[in-house]
C-alpha cells in the first residue's frame, strides 16, 4: 500500500501570508462588494459565488486550497490525512479544540453528519452535490478526531472535492434537531460569526474569538455589501469598499487604477471559466458532425484571444482544462486539435469544404447569447464574425438570463447554437468534463448528445490515480470531444482583481470560489 | 348725448364740477395677437350722468365689453392696450392713474357685474368672504362690521336666509342667486357707477326679469349710474335711459332709448330692430334680416363698416368712415344718409318693406300625426354609482308624462326655462335617452323600444340640429366629411364622388358655397357652422327634425338668417320640426303650435296665435310678461309682474301642481293633486285647476 | 364623509381582485422558471440533476395545476399572507417591509422637494409669463423633463466621486437612528428624482395658474380692487392646486415602485430594486405581492387625492 502523505502543521499555515516580511496587524472591519445576493444560507444547496463570498468565512471545510500555492491542498478542519494506495480509503485526523460559534465542541460526528447530508440528503433537504460524492460507500468515525471515508471505486478528483468551498461543516447536533437548520441559520466553526444580513443590502460577520487558529482572524469583522455594475466600481473608487472578489473587466481595472493610483493593487490570473459554444444536436443541421466541426474550425482562437483581451475579460486559449493547470494540454498539443491550429486560413478552407459536403454551404442560424455585457456579448460578436468569414450568416439573439436558460431547457431546447459558460470552483477534470458527457449523465450538457466513447473516457480518467496516465486519457477525451464538436471551448477567462492596498493577506486564485474564508486577510492601517 | 369729443382740449380737468360722472372720449383699444392687431374699439365716446342707465348695444365682437373693461383697466395683459383716448371718471383721467390709485377705484367707485354668474364667483371661497373682501380692502372694516354689512347686502338683493347663506359656497346657489351675490358685491362699497356686462344673458327669462328689476330699482334708490352692456334690444327698451349702438368697434348711433327705437337713424339699428322676432307685432311671412357677416377686425375695410351689408349703401360710404354726427337734437348717427333717413324713415331708404306680407297658412293633415307622443316619461337615476347603497338612489323626473302630436309639415315649438325637460324630450324622441314610460308612435309605428333595423330606419328619418355650433362639429373633420359621414354610414350614396356631389348640393341649399366643403369648422363663423349642422341633418333626407335651441347661441342678425333658412327648407322638403327654445319670440315666429313645459310637465298647449294672444296658464302668462319688448314706448305702458322665486329642484319637485310655489293664483287646493292637461277651449289645452 | 370613505374602500376590492388575477396568470405565461434561474444562472460547477430541479419545483408548489396554485396563493393573500419568496424563502411581507421605509422616505423627500420648488416656481413663471423669469424657470423645468433621473443620479455620483472622492453610504441607516447618515445617503437620490418630479409639477402649476388666471372669477377679484398679489395667492392658487395635486399624488405612488434604475445607480435597497430582482429571478410570489402593493398604493393615493380635492374644493366636499 503506497501512501500519499501530506502533513500540514499549524506553523506552515502562518507562512502563507502575502509577504513574509510584513507582520499582520489585527483589527479593522473589511468592507467588500458582492455582485449578487445569496438566496438562502445553506452551503450545500448553493452554486453561486454570491453565496461563497459572504458566507464562507462563517464555516470551515474538511480541507481547503492553499491560495498561495494553488492548486495545493491543505487541511482546514483536518490536521492531516492519508489516502490508501488503491484510492478507496481516506483517513482524516481532525484538529483538537475546535469549537462551533455556539460554544459546542466539534468532532468527527459533525463531519459525518455533514457529508451524509451532502451525499444523501433527507427529504426536503436540497444538496446539489450528491453526484460529487456518489462514489462514497461509507463514512466511519472510529473516534472523535478521526473520520474515515470508504469509496466504492477510485476517484482521482476526490481529494480536491474534500477541499470544495461548498461543503461547509455543520453541527451534527443542530442537523439532528432540524435537517433544514442551515437554510435559515449560520452556525459553523469558521473565523467569523454571523452578525446579520439585511436582505438586499449587506451581510455582516464578526470575529469569532473562539476560532481554533490562535491569533486569527486578524479582522474584527467584515461587511459584504451587495452591489454590482457601475455603482460597484464607483464604490471601489471611493474606497467605500476595498475589494470585490469576483473579477473586473480590463476597462474597469484601468479606470480604477487611474482613479486610485498607487492606492490600488492588482492581481491577475487565468480563470477556471471558459465560454463554450454549444450546438443543439437535436436540430438540423447541427446533428451533422461536419457542420459542427466546420463551425469549430472557423474560429481563430489565437487571434481572437489577443484582440478580445483588450476589451473583455477573456484572454487565454485552452482546451477543456484551464491553460496553466497541470493536467491541461500544452500549447504544442493544443495546436494539433481541430480548431486550435494556428493556420487559420487552412482551417477555414477545410470548414467551407465540410459545409459544402454537408449540403449547407450558405448556412444561416440564430446564435443564442446572454445579454450580459461582459464577456458574453463581445465574444458572441467575435464568433459571429468568425463564422461570417466562412460564409455563414448568423443572427445574434441576446436574452436575459431567465429566457436564455429557458431556450436551453433540457426537455425541449429551442435554440440552434448558444454561447454557454463553464465556470467551476476549482481545477478538476471531473468537473470540467461534465459539460461534454452524454445528455443522460450530465445536467449541464445542453448539446443533447449521447456519446458513450466520451462517457467511457471520463470514467477511466476519473478512476485513474496515476497523474501521467490520467493526463493521457484527458488528451484522448479532448481530441474526441473536439472532433465531434458537440460543445467546444472558445476562449478562457482572465481574472483581474483590483483592491485597495491596505487589504493584505489575500491571494488571487484561478477560481473566485476558493480562498474566501478571510482568516488570513488583514488591514494595514 | 349732449357734447361730443369735438370739444377736445377745452374739456380740461374741470374736475368734480363736471356734470358727467363718466366721460369716455375717442377711446381706441387694440389687441396684439399672433395674427396681427385687432382694432377692437375705434373712437368710442359716450358719457354717463350720475344715476342714469346707459346701454351699450351690439352684437358679439363689436367691442362693447372691451370698452367697458378698458374703463376698469382690466384688459387682458399684455395683449390688450388702450392706444388713444381719455376716460374721465369724476373728472380724473383713469388712464393716467397709477395701478394703486386705480385699484382703489375698482370695487369702491366703479363696480362691475359680469355675464356668467356660474363662473364669476370663486368656487373655493365662501360667498360671505367674497362679499366682505372689498369692504375689508376699501373701507377698512373689521371682520364683524364687514360680515354685518354683507348680511345687509344679501338682504338688499333679496337673498332669503342671508345669515346661513354667507357661509356657503357658490355651487350651492342657483344662477339667479349667484347673480344677486354679484350685485351684492358690486353694491358693497356704495359705488357711483356699476358696469353690468350682459348681466342676465345666461339666465332664464323669469329670473332675468327679477335681476334686471332689482338692478334698476337699486340704481334708482341708491343713485348709482348703470352702464348696461347687452345684445338684447328688449332689455334696452325696458331699462335704459339712453342707448349707444355699436357695430364693428365703432359707434353707429347714440340717443335717448325711446327716440332710437322709435326712429332709428342708422341702417344697422333699423336692421337690428326688424330682425328680432317680436311678441308685440303680427308675424310676417319671414324675418327681414341683415344679410352677410360683420367684418373681420384684423383687417377691416375702409369706410363705413356696415356698408357691405347695408341695402342703402352709397359710394361715399366706402370711401371714408362717416363720423358720428348730430342729426337731430341729442341724436347722433354715423351714417352719411342719416339726415335723409330721419326724413323718410327706414322704409324710405329701402331698408325694409312697407307692408310685411302675412304668412301663408299651412295645410296640415290633421288625421294622421307624424309623431304621436303619449304619456312619455324619462327619469334619470342620480346619486351613488355603487349599487351597494340602493337606498341612496334618487331619480330626476326630467320628463314626467307628457303627450302631444306633431303633424307632417308643421313646426311645434317647445318652450320652457332651463331644467324644464324640453331638451330631454328631444333626446328621448331621438332615442338618445331611453323612455322610462309611455310611448312614441312615428308614422304609425311604435318606436319607443324599437331596435335593430327598425331603429336604424327611424334614426335616419329623425334628425337633430344642436344648439352649439362650436362643439357639435368635429374640429378634425372638414365640413365635407362632416356632412358626408352619416350618408356613408347609412350607405345613402354609392361612392365618394356621389357623396361629394351631394355635399355640394346640400351646401348650396343651406346658403353656403361648394368650396366650403374643404374647410374646417374653426374657419367658419357661428352662423355658417349652424348651416353646416343643418346640411348634415338634411343629408339623411329626414322627415322630422328636432331643433334644439338652434339659434340661441347666435347673434340677432344671424339668428334671423337661420330661422328664415329653416322655414324655407321646411317648405321645400315638407319637413316637420320640433323646435325647442327658451326664446318665446323666436318660438312664436316659427311655430304653428306651442307646448309650454315646466319641471318636466306640460303646462299648456295651443296654436301659436291663441297661445300668445290669450295665454291661459298663469305660468305662460308670467313667461310672456317677463319678456321685454324692444319698444320703449310699449314697455313704458306695459304692466308686467315679475314672477318671484326660483325653479324648484327637479330632484325634489313640489307636490301637487309643480308650479304652485311661484304661481300668483295658487291656493291650497293646488298642492293637493297634479292637475291634468285639459282642453279648456277647442284645441287649447292647459294644466291648471284655476282656469 | 364616512360613506364616501366606505364607498371608496369597497371600490378597491374589485380593482385589487382584478390586479391579483391578472398578475398571477400573466406571470405564468412568461417564459422562465424560478428554479432554473436559481440553480443554473451561475452554476458554480455543480452538476444539478433533473431530480433536484423537480424536487425544488415541488417544494415551491410549481408542479401543481395552475388553478390550485392560484387558489392557494389567493386564499393566503385574502388573509394577508402573501407567501414566501421563491428565491430567498423568506416571507414576502418581510422582504418588502425591510425595504419599504427607504422607498417611502425617498418618495416623501422627493415629493417635498418637488412641492417646495414647484409651487413657487410654477406660480412665478405664470405671473411673469414670457419675461426672463418665466424663461429661466421654463428652462429649468424643460431640462428636468429631458434629463432622466437615473442619468442625473449618475452625474451626481460621478461629481461627488471626482470632486470629493466620496460617494453616499452604501447601506441604509434609519432616520431615527442617525439622521445625518440617513440624509447623506438619501438626499442624493431624492434630488435626482425630485428634480424631474418638480419639473413636471412646475409645468403643471404654471399652466394651471395661467388657466385659472383666465377664469372669470379672477376678473371679478380684480374688479373688486384686490391687490394682484392677493389675487394670485387667495383666488388663483387654491383653484390651481387641484390638477397639481393629482400629478403630485400619482407621481408619489409611482415612486414607491418605480425607482428601478435610480435605486440601482445609488445602490438603494428599495422596492424598485426588489422589483427588478424579482423579475430577473422569476420570483413569482414576490412579483405578485409587489404588483399588488403598488396597486394598493395607487388606489390609496387616489383616495388621498380625492380627500385633498374635497379639502380644496367645496364643490366636492358638499356633494
Amino acid at each position: 500500500m503506497k501512501l500519499h502523505a501530506l502533513l500540514l502543521s499549524a506553523l506552515a499555515l502562518a507562512a502563507t501570508g502575502a509577504s513574509a516580511a510584513e507582520t499582520p496587524k489585527t483589527g479593522g472591519v473589511l468592507k467588500f462588494a458582492v455582485g449578487a445576493e445569496p438566496p438562502n444560507y445553506d452551503c450545500h444547496a448553493q452554486t453561486s459565488f454570491a453565496f461563497i463570498h459572504p458566507v464562507r468565512p462563517h464555516y470551515n471545510t474538511l480541507l481547503k486550497f492553499d491560495t498561495a500555492k494553488y492548486p495545493a491542498i491543505r487541511g482546514d478542519l483536518a490536521e492531516s490525512w492519508k489516502v490508501s494506495n488503491d484510492g478507496l480509503t481516506y483517513n482524516f485526523k481532525l484538529r483538537k479544540g475546535v469549537k462551533f460559534h455556539d460554544g459546542s465542541a466539534f468532532s468527527s460526528e459533525d463531519i459525518k453528519a455533514t457529508y451524509d447530508r451532502l451525499r444523501n440528503p433527507q427529504p426536503g433537504v436540497r444538496s446539489v452535490r450528491q453526484a460529487t460524492y456518489a462514489d462514497i460507500a461509507s463514512i466511519e468515525t472510529p473516534d472523535a478526531l478521526t473520520v474515515v471515508f470508504k469509496l466504492k471505486k477510485p476517484n482521482s478528483g476526490m481529494l480536491a472535492s474534500f477541499a470544495s468551498p461548498w461543503d461547509c461543516v455543520y453541527s451534527a447536533a443542530k442537523l439532528k434537531q432540524d435537517p433544514k437548520f442551515p437554510e435559515r441559520n449560520i452556525m459553523g466553526t469558521g473565523p467569523f460569526t454571523f452578525a446579520g444580513h439585511v436582505a438586499g443590502s449587506h451581510w455582516t460577520g464578526r470575529k469569532f474569538d473562539g476560532y481554533f487558529e490562535k491569533g486569527k482572524p486578524y479582522l474584527n469583522g467584515y461587511v459584504a455589501i451587495f452591489i454590482s455594475g457601475a455603482p460597484m466600481v464607483n464604490a471601489l473608487a471611493a474606497g467605500e469598499v476595498l475589494a470585490e472578489f469576483r473579477g473586473h473587466s480590463p476597462a474597469d481595472r484601468d479606470r480604477l487604477l487611474k482613479t486610485l493610483g498607487d492606492k490600488a493593487a492588482v492581481q491577475e490570473t487565468p480563470w477556471v471559466c471558459s465560454l463554450v459554444v454549444t450546438f443543439n444536436t437535436r436540430k438540423k443541421p447541427f446533428d451533422d458532425v461536419r457542420v459542427r466541426r466546420a463551425l469549430n474550425l472557423a474560429v481563430d482562437r489565437w487571434g481572437g484571444a489577443q484582440a478580445l483581451s483588450k476589451v473583455a475579460l477573456v484572454r487565454h486559449v485552452g482546451g477543456i482544462l484551464r491553460p496553466g493547470y497541470e493536467l491541461a494540454a500544452s500549447e504544442k498539443e493544443l495546436v494539433t486539435y481541430p480548431g486550435w491550429s494556428k493556420d487559420i486560413n487552412k482551417s477555414r478552407e477545410e470548414a467551407r469544404r465540410l459545409l459544402k459536403e454537408a449540403g449547407v454551404p450558405n448556412l444561416s442560424f440564430t446564435f443564442t447569447n446572454r445579454n450580459i455585457a461582459m464577456p458574453y456579448v463581445p465574444v458572441g460578436v467575435f464568433l459571429i464574425d468568425q463564422w461570417r468569414q466562412i460564409g455563414v450568416n448568423v443572427k445574434h439573439e441576446q436574452l436575459e438570463t431567465r429566457l436564455y436558460l429557458a431556450a436551453q431547457q433540457r426537455d425541449n431546447p429551442t435554440y440552434d447554437a448558444a454561447l454557454d459558460f463553464n465556470c467551476d470552483f476549482m481545477d478538476e477534470p471531473n468537473l470540467q468534463l461534465q459539460k461534454y458527457l452524454s445528455h443522460d449523465r450530465s445536467a449541464i450538457n445542453y448539446a443533447q448528445q449521447t456519446d458513450r466513447v466520451l462517457d467511457g473516457l471520463y470514467d477511466k480518467q476519473s478512476g485513474e490515480l496515476d497523474k501521467k496516465k490520467r493526463y493521457a486519457l484527458l488528451r484522448e477525451f479532448e481530441k474526441r470531444a473536439f472532433e465531434q464538436a458537440y460543445t467546444v471551448p472558445t476562449i478562457w477567462w482572465h481574472r483581474i482583481i483590483v483592491h485597495h492596498k491596505p487589504m493584505k493577506g489575500w491571494h488571487i486564485t484561478p477560481s473566485h470560489y476558493v480562498g474566501q474564508d478571510l482568516a488570513d486577510v488583514w488591514l494595514d492601517q | 348725448m349732449d357734447q361730443l369729443t369735438a370739444l377736445g382740449g377745452a374739456q380740461a380737468p374741470a374736475a368734480s364740477h363736471s356734470p358727467w360722472l363718466l366721460e369716455v372720449e375717442d377711446l381706441h383699444v387694440h389687441f396684439v395677437t399672433t395674427r396681427g392687431v385687432v382694432r377692437a374699439v375705434e373712437g368710442i365716446s359716450y358719457k354717463v350722468k350720475p344715476g342714469e342707465t346707459v346701454a351699450l348695444v351690439g352684437e358679439s365682437g363689436c367691442g362693447k365689453s372691451v370698452s367697458s373693461l378698458a374703463i376698469m383697466r382690466l384688459l387682458a395683459k399684455p395683449a390688450g392696450r388702450v392706444v388713444a383716448g381719455r376716460i374721465l371718471f369724476q373728472g380724473r383721467n383713469l388712464l393716467e392713474l397709477s395701478e394703486d390709485e386705480m385699484r382703489e377705484i375698482r370695487g369702491r367707485d366703479i363696480a362691475m357685474i359680469f355675464q356668467e354668474p356660474m363662473t364669476s364667483l370663486n368656487p373655493v371661497l365662501t360667498i360671505g368672504f367674497q362679499i366682505m373682501e372689498p369692504l375689508l380692502i376699501h373701507l377698512g372694516m373689521t371682520e364683524e362690521q364687514a360680515r354685518a354689512r354683507a348680511m345687509d347686502l344679501l338682504k338688499m338683493v333679496g337673498m332669503p336666509d342671508p345669515e346661513r347663506r354667507l357661509d356657503q359656497y357658490p355651487h350651492q346657489f342657483s344662477g339667479g342667486m349667484r347673480q344677486r351675490v354679484m350685485i351684492a358685491i358690486a353694491l358693497s362699497c356704495n359705488p357711483r357707477l356699476i358696469i353690468a356686462d350682459e348681466p342676465t344673458t345666461a339666465l332664464d327669462v323669469t329670473i332675468q326679469a327679477q335681476i334686471l328689476k332689482l338692478m334698476k330699482d337699486l340704481s334708482r334708490d341708491l343713485g348709482i349710474a348703470l352702464v348696461m352692456i347687452t345684445h338684447n334690444l328688449g332689455i334696452v327698451a325696458r331699462y335704459a335711459d339712453r342707448v349707444n349702438v355699436m357695430y364693428a368697434a365703432r359707434l353707429a348711433e347714440q340717443g335717448a332709448a325711446a327716440a332710437v327705437f322709435a326712429k332709428p337713424l342708422h341702417p344697422y339699428t333699423a336692421g337690428l330692430l326688424r330682425s328680432v322676432p317680436r311678441l308685440d307685432q303680427p308675424r310676417g311671412a319671414r324675418l327681414e334680416t341683415i344679410e352677410g357677416l360683420p367684418p373681420n377686425l384684423l383687417d377691416p375695410q375702409p369706410g363705413c363698416r356696415f356698408a357691405p351689408r347695408c341695402p342703402a349703401q352709397r359710394d361715399a360710404c366706402v370711401a371714408a368712415p362717416p363720423p358720428l354726427a348730430e342729426v337731430e337734437p341729442h341724436r347722433y348717427s354715423a351714417c352719411v344718409r342719416a339726415k335723409e333717413m330721419a326724413r323718410v324713415g327706414p322704409t324710405g331708404l329701402g331698408l325694409q318693406s312697407a307692408n310685411p306680407q302675412p304668412p301663408v297658412p299651412k295645410r296640415l293633415d290633421k288625421a294622421r300625426p307624424l309623431m304621436k307622443v303619449d304619456d312619455l316619461k324619462t327619469y334619470f337615476e342620480v346619486g351613488a354609482g355603487f349599487q351597494v347603497f340602493k337606498n341612496t338612489r334618487s331619480e330626476v323626473r326630467a320628463v314626467d308624462g307628457i303627450s302631444f302630436e306633431v303633424f307632417r309639415g308643421e313646426t311645434v315649438g317647445l318652450v320652457g326655462e332651463s331644467g324644464c325637460g324640453k331638451t330631454t324630450v328631444g333626446r328621448t324622441l331621438l332615442r338618445l335617452e331611453e323612455a322610462t314610460g309611455g310611448e312614441m308612435v312615428f308614422e304609425g309605428a311604435n318606436v319607443t323600444r324599437a331596435g335593430g333595423q327598425q331603429l336604424k330606419d327611424y334614426r335616419r328619418k329623425i334628425q337633430v340640429i344642436f344648439q352649439d355650433p362650436y362643439s357639435s362639429l368635429n374640429p378634425r373633420m372638414t365640413v365635407g366629411e362632416i356632412i358626408a359621414e352619416p350618408m356613408r354610414v347609412y350607405r345613402l350614396v354609392p361612392d365618394a364622388k356621389a357623396a361629394r356631389d351631394r355635399v355640394a348640393e346640400l351646401l348650396t341649399q343651406v346658403g353656403l358655397f361648394e368650396y366650403m366643403a374643404e374647410r374646417y369648422p374653426h374657419e367658419l363663423s357661428g352662423g355658417q357652422r349652424q348651416r353646416v349642422g343643418i346640411a348634415r341633418a338634411l343629408a339623411m333626407e329626414p322627415s322630422f327634425i328636432v331643433c334644439d335651441e338652434p339659434v340661441s347661441a347666435l347673434d340677432v342678425s344671424i339668428q334671423a338668417q337661420i330661422i328664415n333658412l329653416l322655414e324655407a327648407l321646411q317648405e321645400k322638403y315638407r319637413l316637420t320640426f320640433l323646435f325647442i327654445a327658451h326664446d318665446l319670440a323666436v318660438v312664436r315666429h316659427i311655430s304653428n303650435r306651442v307646448i309650454v313645459m315646466y319641471l318636466g310637465r306640460v303646462m299648456e298647449i295651443a296654436d301659436r296665435d291663441t297661445l300668445y294672444a290669450e295665454p291661459l296658464h298663469p305660468y305662460t302668462r308670467a313667461l310672456l310678461d317677463a319678456v321685454p319688448i324692444p319698444d320703449p314706448a310699449l314697455e313704458a305702458k306695459r304692466e308686467y309682474r315679475v314672477l318671484g322665486g326660483e325653479v324648484p329642484s327637479p330632484l325634489n319637485p313640489p307636490r301637487g301642481c309643480v308650479f304652485h310655489t311661484r304661481c300668483p293664483l295658487a291656493g291650497d287646493e293646488c298642492k293637493m293633486a297634479i292637475p291634468g292637461l285639459r282642453e279648456v277651449r277647442p284645441r287649447h289645452f292647459a294644466a291648471c285647476i284655476k282656469i | 364623509m364616512l360613506r364616501f370613505i366606505l364607498h371608496r374602500t369597497l371600490l378597491m376590492v374589485p380593482t385589487l381582485l382584478g390586479v391579483a388575477v391578472l398578475v398571477f396568470f400573466m406571470l405564468r405565461l412568461m417564459p422562465g422558471d424560478p428554479v432554473a434561474t436559481m440553480l443554473l444562472g451561475d452554476a458554480g460547477g455543480a452538476n444539478i440533476s433533473k431530480e433536484i430541479i423537480e424536487a425544488e419545483r415541488a417544494r415551491l408548489g410549481l408542479d401543481q395545476p395552475l388553478y390550485v396554485q392560484f387558489f392557494k396563493w389567493f386564499w393566503g393573500a385574502l388573509q394577508g399572507d402573501f407567501g414566501f419568496s421563491m428565491w430567498t424563502g423568506q416571507p414576502v411581507s418581510y422582504e418588502i417591509a425591510i425595504r419599504l421605509e427607504l422607498s417611502l422616505q425617498v418618495a416623501v423627500m422627493a415629493t417635498m422637494l418637488a412641492v417646495l420648488l414647484a409651487l413657487p416656481l410654477g406660480t412665478l413663471s405664470a405671473i411673469f409669463k414670457d419675461t426672463w423669469i418665466d424663461q429661466v424657470i421654463r428652462m429649468f423645468s424643460i431640462a428636468g423633463l429631458a434629463v432622466p433621473s437615473f442619468w442625473l443620479g449618475m452625474i451626481i455620483i460621478l461629481l461627488l466621486l471626482s470632486v470629493f472622492s466620496w460617494i453616499p453610504p452604501l447601506t441604509f441607516t434609519s432616520f431615527v437612528e442617525d439622521p445625518w447618515e440617513n440624509l447623506s445617503q438619501l438626499i442624493w437620490p431624492a434630488l435626482a428624482v425630485g428634480y424631474r418630479y418638480s419639473a413636471v409639477s412646475t409645468r403643471m402649476m404654471r399652466s394651471s395658474i395661467l388657466e385659472v388666471l383666465q377664469e372669470d372669477y379672477i376678473r371679478t377679484a380684480r374688479a373688486k380692487g384686490v391687490r394682484e398679489r392677493l389675487v394670485v395667492a387667495r383666488h388663483a392658487m387654491r383653484n390651481a392646486l387641484l390638477p397639481v395635486v393629482t400629478v403630485i399624488g400619482l407621481e408619489f405612488a409611482f415612486l414607491i415602485g418605480g425607482l428601478v434604475v435610480t435605486e440601482q445607480v445609488f445602490n438603494l435597497n428599495g422596492i424598485g430594486k426588489l422589483f427588478v430582482q424579482a423579475v430577473a429571478r422569476s420570483d413569482f410570489t414576490m412579483i405578485q405581492a409587489l404588483v399588488l402593493l403598488v396597486s394598493v398604493f395607487f388606489v390609496l393615493i387616489n383616495f388621498v387625492i380625492d380627500m385633498l380635492y374635497a379639502f380644496l374644493d367645496p364643490r366636492i366636499r358638499y356633494h
